[in-house]
This record gives structure tokens, sequence and C-alpha cells, in this order.
């Protein structure tokens, strides 16, 4: 029974963590969708493949969200048509190089160890690149996104919104709201040329159509948020105890211990550092490397969100591809 | 139909989240620098779910993996006050390691090294506004701290095997950010004066000692003078960011 209720206890605490910042990921998302055009969006990552992937890795630093918030936004972006290596790079680096996990990593190993910062910071960028550009490479012109229903409007318009220049077909006028009043075929918009809304009502309307987007994308990755959390907090409350005691001792078993367990239970990456620290006293450098590299990249809840959004042959590459790309640049470090 | 539903399930979410702070619950799942994000969440839950139900919001599909909506309700619920086990902590304490008892903490202070010059009148009360930053101070300034008077609260955990032979652990649950990222962080208490159980509350006062922990590492312990049962109470602190905080005492 106490093993219930610890599951219940670990299972709401992620969601509740998990929430504002799977909400903020969509808000980013929805605003995307509403003020940034695909065309604008392509035209701004540059054609090169190595410095496209870069502007990704640029993204990531810019954009502070965690390993949930990076989801929607992701997959916003490839929708909108930015290429692969731009997309995952951005999806993979983003919660280990944002200014918000680099100052609680540096708050971490600053006195115990700062190689650790340093090393997690080069291969979040290192590994994140390798990634995105190595399935660029494998899925180049193939479909990765699923069609997600709860995406689409269902006003009878084969597009969204609040873009400047384009019409809905029936329709002879512009229009600056969500598509979400019409009815049948009938369009109601608010700013119709006849009965323009006032200032304060177009903003309104706005405001409505960014929530009414936010909630969609928050919908379509919450549900398999709260598996993933399900499965993450069963993982942790019914690990036997002193599991990894027989594999510490191994460098090169530890290392994929550690990943493995990064992987099983899914921390947020803010928080990773600190338990990556306490790991020190019983693991090598390289294996709690490989643990802070790998958690925020890759977990068992987040493969279940991407699950919802990305054929399932492309996520079984993803996390093939970024397990095998840390182990190297771990035991790469190692050598060297 | 379905979207009404939605909506009032929105509304519950958003509530769900006020009750808890309300109650005072909200800090047994989460940090307190993570609660006025899950208060702003809870605001947007309300608004959403009151447009979704004045129509504002419509069209939205639910499809069958909808139904996983309902579990956080039901966890929220099963999960109570949110006060994890103290057998887990033993679990914790096994595979995540000791954060206070097995590596240091945080920053280095000059203010702090001048306050620990091998004082014996020194005496570290600990509780929990200041349980992590003081463990901390004691753990960097180990060699400075033999002698000096301890009296700390919390939990005990006996009979594992990250625990030196002869001593068990007296401590607290350590949050980062929510209580999934939960360590044990706690100090050495050599076992005589009385056999403690495991898994109960006790006030220790003692004399901090610096000992050789299973591992061969330096480590500290108290030697007890007095072991005194107590009721249970709050079994999270929270780890901070001292340096930011100013003031290290």
């Amino acid at each position: 029974m106490t093993e219930i209720k610890d599951i219940a206890i670990i299972f709401s605490a992620i969601i509740l963590e998990a929430a504002p910042f799977l909400m903020l990921g969509s808000l980013i998302a929805a605003i995307i969708e509403i003020f940034i055009s695909s065309d604008a969006i392509v035209k701004m990552i540059p054609k090169n493949k190595i410095l496209a992937t870069m502007a990704g890795l640029g993204l990531g630093f810019l954009i502070p969200v965690c390993d949930c918030a990076v989801i929607p936004v992701a997959r916003k972006l490839l929708k909108k048509g930015v290429g692969i290596n731009v997309g995952i790079t951005f999806m993979l680096a983003s919660p280990i190089i944002n200014p918000i996990v680099l100052f609680s990593t540096l708050y971490a190993f600053y006195d115990v160890n700062m190689s650790v910062f340093w090393y997690r910071l080069l291969g979040g960028i290192l590994v994140s690149m390798t990634v995105g550009i190595i399935l660029s490479l494998l899925y180049k012109d193939k479909k990765i996104l699923l069609d997600n229903e709860e995406e689409s409007c269902k006003c009878g318009h084969n597009h969204f919104h609040s873009h400047d220049n384009h019409h809905h077909e029936g329709c002879n006028h512009h229009h600056g709201n969500s598509c979400h009043h019409h009815e049948e075929s009938v369009c109601h918009h608010s700013n119709d040329i006849e009965n323009r809304p006032s200032k304060f009502k177009a903003i309104s309307d706005k405001i409505i159509s960014i929530l009414d987007h936010t909630v969609r994308e928050f919908l379509g990755v919450f549900v398999f948020l709260i598996l993933g959390a399900l499965i993450a907090s069963i993982v942790q409350v019914l690990l036997p105890q002193n599991i990894w005691d027989y594999f510490s001792s191994n460098s090169v078993l530890s290392i994929t211990i550690l990943m493995i367990f990064a992987y099983l239970i899914s921390l947020c990456s803010t928080s990773d550092s600190f338990l990556g620290k306490s790991l020190l006293a019983n693991f090598s450098e390289q294996s709690v490397l490989a643990f802070l590299i790998l958690g925020p990249m890759i977990d068992v809840k987040n493969t279940i969100v991407l699950l919802g959004s990305y054929n399932k042959k492309f996520v079984i590459s993803l996390i093939s591809i970024i397990f095998i790309t840390v182990f190297i640049y771990v035991l790469g470090g190692m050598i060297l | 139909m379905k979207e009404k539903l939605l909506g009032i399930y929105f509304i519950i979410m958003g509530l769900m989240i006020y009750i808890l702070y309300f109650v005072g619950y909200l800090n047994n799942f989460l940090a307190s620098k993570m609660i006025v994000f899950s208060l702003i969440t809870g605001v947007i839950f309300l608004i959403s779910g009151i447009l979704i139900l004045c129509n504002k919001i419509r069209n939205i599909t639910l499809k069958k993996d909808s139904l996983l909506l309902i579990v956080p309700v039901i966890m929220i619920f099963v999960a109570g006050n949110g006060e994890l086990s103290l057998e887990l902590a033993k679990k914790r304490a096994n595979n995540l390691a000791l954060t206070g008892v097995s590596s240091t903490q945080s920053f280095t202070d000059t203010e702090s090294d001048v306050v620990l010059n091998n004082n014996e009148e020194v005496l570290y009360e600990l509780n929990d506004s200041n349980y992590v930053i003081t463990l901390n101070k004691l753990y960097e300034n180990i060699d400075n701290i033999e002698g000096s008077k301890i009296i700390i609260r919390g939990f005990t955990i006996k009979d594992t095997s990250v625990i030196t032979a002869g001593y068990f652990i007296i401590g607290k649950y350590i949050v980062s950010c929510c209580v999934a990222d939960a360590g044990v962080v706690g100090i050495l208490v050599k076992e005589e004066l009385i056999s403690v159980n495991d898994n109960e509350w006790y006030e220790i006062e003692g004399v901090i000692n610096v000992i050789e922990d299973n591992t061969g590492s330096k480590t500290i312990a108290i030697t007890p003078t007095t072991i005194e049962s107590i009721e249970s109470e709050n079994m999270y602190v929270y780890q901070t960011y001292a340096f930011l905080q100013g003031d290290y005492n």
C-alpha cells in the first residue's frame, strides 16, 4: 500500500512540475503557429546544413525550455518546415544548454568537479548536432511527424489564422483571428469589413486565439506525458535496492548502467545535476557525464510523448542514435 | 458534450492546484521555487476551462487516449498529503547515494570559513530553513569542525550498505525541483546510548567527530549525548542556492 501512495506522490509531483513547462512550450508553439509563417521560419534558417544545425543549437540556448516543454516547440518548428537537423538539434540541445540548466549544473559542480560542467556543455552541443545531422540524412524527404487531428481546425478551411496575407476560400476578406468562429461553411469572423471590431475586441480575440492553440498543443502532449510519468514513477518506486552496486566498479558497464538509469527515472534537466553530483561518490566521472547528457535528451516520459507526435520508426532511431552517440562521446573522453 | 467535460476537467485541475496550495500540501510535491509556476498554470487551467464552457474554445477532438486525463485527478487524491514513505528513503539512500553523507555541497564561502575556526563552543542547531546550508557548511569545513556541538532532527535510516558499520543516519528528504528528484540529506550518528529504530523520528544532540566512511573518505559523524524520540514533522528540505541568499549562516 505504501508503494501505491509513493507512486501516486511521485506521479503527481512529475505532473505538477512538468505541466507549467508544458504549458509554456505549448504557448510558444501557439505563438509560432499564429504569428510566424512557415516561409518566414524557413527564410531565417541558413541553407548550409552545418550552419542550419548551429542555428538549431542557438535556438536551444535562446529558448529556455526544459525537456518537456521543448517537444511541442520542436514539433511546431518541424511542421513549419525547418529541417530535421535543425528541429532535432534544438530539441536535444535546449534541455542541456539553456541558461537555467547551465546555471544549475554550474552550481552543483562548481566546487566538486568543474570538468563535469564543461564536458556536459560540450557533450550537449556535440551529441545534439551529431544526432540531428545523422537523422536528417537517414530521414531525408521522409515523413516523420504523425498526422495529429487535435492540431487541425475543424472549420473546413485547410489553414489557420492570423497571418497577414491570406484569404479563406469563399470569404472575400482578410482575417486576423482564429478560425474557430466558423460554423459549417458560414464565416463569422469578428473583423468582417462591414463590422470591424473595437481594438479591445481584436486584442481579446487574439488572446483567445492564442489560448485556443495553446490548449490544443497542450492536450496533444499532456496525455502522453501522463503515461510517461506513470511509468517513470512506477520505476522509481519499484526499483530494487542496491541494484547499481554490482555495476559501479566496471567503468564501461557503469556508463551503460547510468545511461539506462537516466532513461528510466526521467528527471527534469534542471534538477538532475544534484543527483549526478551525489552519484559521483559511487560512479566514475564519465558515467555521471553520460547520465547528465542522456537524461535531458531522452527518457521514458519523453519517449511516450514523442510517440504521440512522431512515427515509431523515427523515435526508435532517435533513441538508438542518442544512446550510441552519448556512449561514444563519453568513452572517447575516457580514452583521451 | 465531450468539450464541456474537457472544460470541467480543466477547471477541476486548476482548482486542485489551488486546494493543494491552500491546505499546504503543494510544498510536499514541489520545491518552493516551483510553486509560483504551478499557481500560474492553475490560473491558465481555470481560464481555459471557462473559455471551453463558454464555447470560446471549441472543436477540440477527444480521442480514446484522452481517458488518461483522469489519471492525475485520481493520483492526486491517492497521494494525499504528499509525504513519501520512510521505506523509500532507505531505497533512495542506496540507489541515489546520500547527498550530504557522501559528497560535499555547494559553493565555498570565505565568510563561512571564518566562522568555522575549530571553536568547540559553536553549536549548530538545524531547522528546516538552515538544514541544507548548515550541512553544506559542515561538510565543506570538515577539517575545522571536530568537537563542535550539533542538534539535528529527522528520520533514521539503518542497515544499508551505504552506512559505515556501527552508525545510522539521521536526515530528511532533500528536494531540488519536485519529490521525484528527492534524495536523502543527513549525517551519520554513532549507535550508542540507546538503540534507535529504523524509519522513526528523533532529535539528537551530540558532538561532531570526523571519521572514515566505508569508502575510505573523510566524513562527519555525531557522537550523541541525548537522543529523544519525537513526533514526525516536515520530512522535506529544499535545495537552495546559498550564495544567492547573501546570508550563509
